[in-house]
């Protein structure tokens, strides 16, 4: 039965990709600034959007289930959307029109994460995925110059791997290993709470080798890793989800130095406990400004944005916005960009919160953003 | 039949009005109706449950027979009951130690219980059943899906013969036991007594955990929800597979004891109890709160429409079409419920924050 549906789905998702309606649902003349990618849901519809600064939507594309997070290629002429976990395909798109390129459907076995990034040439595109028979985390390994030819796996070290990186080396991947068992049998079901393994890996991009895995301390093994920004100096910040008692007064954000430096422990962000607290456990994005000096983390659960500065890693802002989820740096204006699971778009400079015009509040925007440079 | 449902559902959602503010005092009320009513109760039903079946696994263990060995499966029964009837409720002190998971761990797809207890029993090391030392054993050692396989199934006979082994399968029979009571009265007392009692902070809130009474009811409507989900996403859909040849009766919840169709019955039972005694009084139009209760109906009529087991339904030409029936009720009854009832009573389960990713 479920088979079936499955089919079905893909095949009405094809036909919709492939019959004529290759061409954006809502075309608009470009502006010349950034764009902004997020997914959506509106209705029982699920799709993607590019939006620029004024939150006017230039295209939309449909997606066949729930998306979730981008890929962009460094010359922003091309990007990856992924649909969220577990994952059946990823649309390949021009990220300036929404223009579709090609259509990657999950191996067998294989679902998405969600996340996926290029290597630094764009000759290769990486995407988080879990093999549903065991819940062992991959990195699917695909020829974009070869029509997102599938050339191999490398296993991530653990479950649940999440946000996937390029570190700023170029060289190795990051990726968040949120630690978590699902099995594709039993979709969704956290399976091994008690005992969960989270752990930070660095991955060469060129062979998949394991540089360094990096754990939480054993008190929080309970904090799932699954956000991650990279900052100007080679720095990751990790924000995460905890999956222990509700109430319990955790850290969520941490910083680990990157590649080189190896497996020394990650450090957790200094926070009084009521500022922890008030995200309840649970943040959802991460985002560094154009200058990847500021950090900012949303927490949809806390209804929270907070921002810090990466420098001397005090906290500069804390922005309370229901629901909130997406974010992505605005360049232009060297802040950021925010969107909620209510339809709206805020745009944040000099620590400023404006809410812009909402076009469409049925369309409710899903955990993230991306920018492009148009 | 699936078409006429759906119909139902947005005739349904176009005369909903999402737009309305709804007062604190109103989720005070649902928060109150729950903990009182529903929470309390029941959680109090377990703690009584397992502390007889404590008391039954001592008495048999004193002198093990074969006759006896009813005493203690009918004592387990109880316990499965109270279970099944408060095992939505995951948060607070269920959720402390993670006493859910030592309670029942399930689903088990890697059969985790069956390796892990296999070399336990091997082993034979009493100290390990010591209660401090087994509470912090590995979850699937501790629960009562461990129990089922010891005292159903021809694995109850090996508690009965007069051997090395079966002194030790008591000994752990009564670990179990013990261990499991031990937990229900700690979760019965977090919730209800002293100054920190989870039932305060849940109806009083004072910031940690909750900041206000709409906070604290995201967790009641998400344990609601919780209930149905896991009814029809695993307790269901896992044995029914694609068709009866397809079908995978030993993925059913409890087929030991081939109880497996009750307990969704004491699931479906125990959220429409939730939803009619702190929801429904709540809600503002009464239409709505109608239509999610007649959905609850349908799917516990067509759960008690079926006739066989429900690890033999699921494999019978015959018997099959009416747990096809519940599967589609239950997945309607939790599309149902995800649409309208966050949107009646504007309690903020974010589009983001529902669902971890």
């Amino acid at each position: 039965m479920r088979s079936m549906a499955t089919d079905i789905s893909r095949r009405a998702a094809l036909g919709i990709l492939g019959g004529g309606l290759l061409l954006p649902l809502l075309a608009r003349a470009s502006q010349g600034n950034d764009l902004f990618l997020n997914a959506f849901a509106e209705d029982i519809d699920f799709g993607i959007a590019g939006f620029d600064s004024a939150g006017r939507v230039h295209f939309s594309l449909p997606l066949p289930q729930r998306g979730h997070s981008f890929a962009r290629r460094a010359d922003n002429r091309q990007a990856v959307a992924f649909t969220r976990r577990p994952g059946s395909c990823a649309l390949i798109f021009d990220p300036r029109n929404g223009k579709l390129q090609h259509r990657i459907d999950a191996m067998e076995d294989r679902s998405f994460c969600g996340h996926g990034t290029y290597s630094a040439d764009g000759k290769r595109l990486f995407a988080t995925e879990t093999i549903g028979s065991t819940g062992d985390g991959v990195i699917g390994v695909y020829a974009a110059e070869d029509g997102f030819r599938r050339v191999g796996e490398w296993p991530t070290r653990g479950f649940d791997p999440h946000e996937i990186l390029l570190a700023a080396d170029g060289r190795h991947l990051i990726v968040a290993n949120g630690g978590i068992l699902v099995l594709a049998d039993t979709p969704r079901l956290k399976l091994n709470i008690p005992d969960m393994d989270p752990s930070l890996v660095y991955i060469d991009s060129r062979d998949g080798r394991l540089t360094a895995q990096i754990r939480p301390p054993r008190e929080l093994h309970q904090l799932s890793l699954r956000h991650l920004a990279g900052d100007r100096r080679g720095r990751v910040a990790i924000a995460m989800q905890y999956e222990g008692p509700k109430g319990d007064p955790v850290p969520l954000v941490a910083l680990h130095d990157g590649p080189q430096a190896g497996r020394s422990p990650m450090r957790f962000l200094s926070l009084p406990e009521r500022k922890w607290t008030a995200l309840r456990q649970y943040c959802g994005s991460a985002a560094m400004d154009r200058e990847g000096k500021l950090l900012a983390v949303t927490s949809p659960r806390g209804n929270q944005v907070l921002v810090w500065n990466l420098d001397d890693e005090r906290l500069l802002a804390e922005h309370m916005i229901d629901d909130v989820c997406g974010v992505a740096a605005d360049w232009e204006s060297g802040g950021f960009m925010m969107s909620n699971g209510q339809g709206h778009i805020f745009r944040e400079q000099k620590r400023e919160l404006t809410m812009l015009p909402t076009e469409n509040a049925k369309r409710r925007w899903d955990n993230h953003m991306m920018p492009i440079r148009v | 039949m699936k078409r006429l449902t759906w119909l139902a559902v947005f005739a349904i959602l176009a005369c909903a009005d999402p737009a309305h503010a709804v007062p604190d005092s109103v989720y005070a009320g649902i928060n109150e109706r729950a903990v009182q009513q529903h929470i309390l109760p029941r959680y109090g039903q377990l703690a009584v449950a397992t502390g007889k079946l404590d008391a039954a696994a001592k008495t048999f263990c004193a002198a093990p027979a074969v006759d006896k060995l009813d005493a203690v499966r009918k004592t387990y029964n109880e316990v499965e009951d109270a279970w099944q009837n408060i095992q939505h409720v995951r948060f607070g002190p269920a959720a402390n130690a993670s006493r859910a998971d030592r309670f029942a761990f399930w689903p088990d797809p890697r059969n985790i219980i069956g390796k892990q207890m296999a070399a336990l029993l091997a082993k034979r090391d009493a100290a390990a059943l010591v209660p401090e030392k087994f509470a912090h054993a590995s979850v699937a050692l501790q629960g009562l899906p461990a129990l089922e396989r010891l005292v159903f199934t021809d694995q109850a006979e090996k508690l009965t013969a007069k051997s090395v082994e079966a002194v030790f399968r008591c000994q752990y029979l009564q670990a179990i036991a013990g261990n499991l009571a031990a937990m229900a009265t700690q979760i019965d007392h977090e919730w209800r007594d002293g100054a920190s009692a989870f039932a305060t902070r849940m109806t009083q809130p004072n910031g940690t955990p909750y900041r206000d009474p709409r906070e604290a009811n995201v967790d009641l409507f998400k344990s609601l929800y919780f209930a149905v989900e896991l009814a029809a996403d695993h307790k269901l859909a896992r044995p029914l597979g694609g068709s009866a040849q397809e079908a995978r009766p030993h993925l059913a919840e409890s087929w030991r004891s081939l109880r497996s169709l009750r307990n969704l019955q004491l699931n479906l039972e125990a959220a429409r109890n939730l939803y009619l005694t702190a929801f429904a009084p709540a809600m503002p139009d009464k239409g709505t709160a109608e239509g999610i209760r007649a959905s609850f109906d349908e799917a516990i009529a067509a759960a008690n429409e079926i006739t066989l087991p429900l690890e033999n339904a699921v494999q019978d030409g015959k018997a099959r079409p009416a747990v096809e029936k519940l599967a589609r009720s239950i997945v309607a009854l939790k599309k149902i419920l995800l649409h309208l009832l966050p949107a009646e009573l504007d309690i903020p389960v974010g589009f983001n924050a529902l669902d971890g990713d």
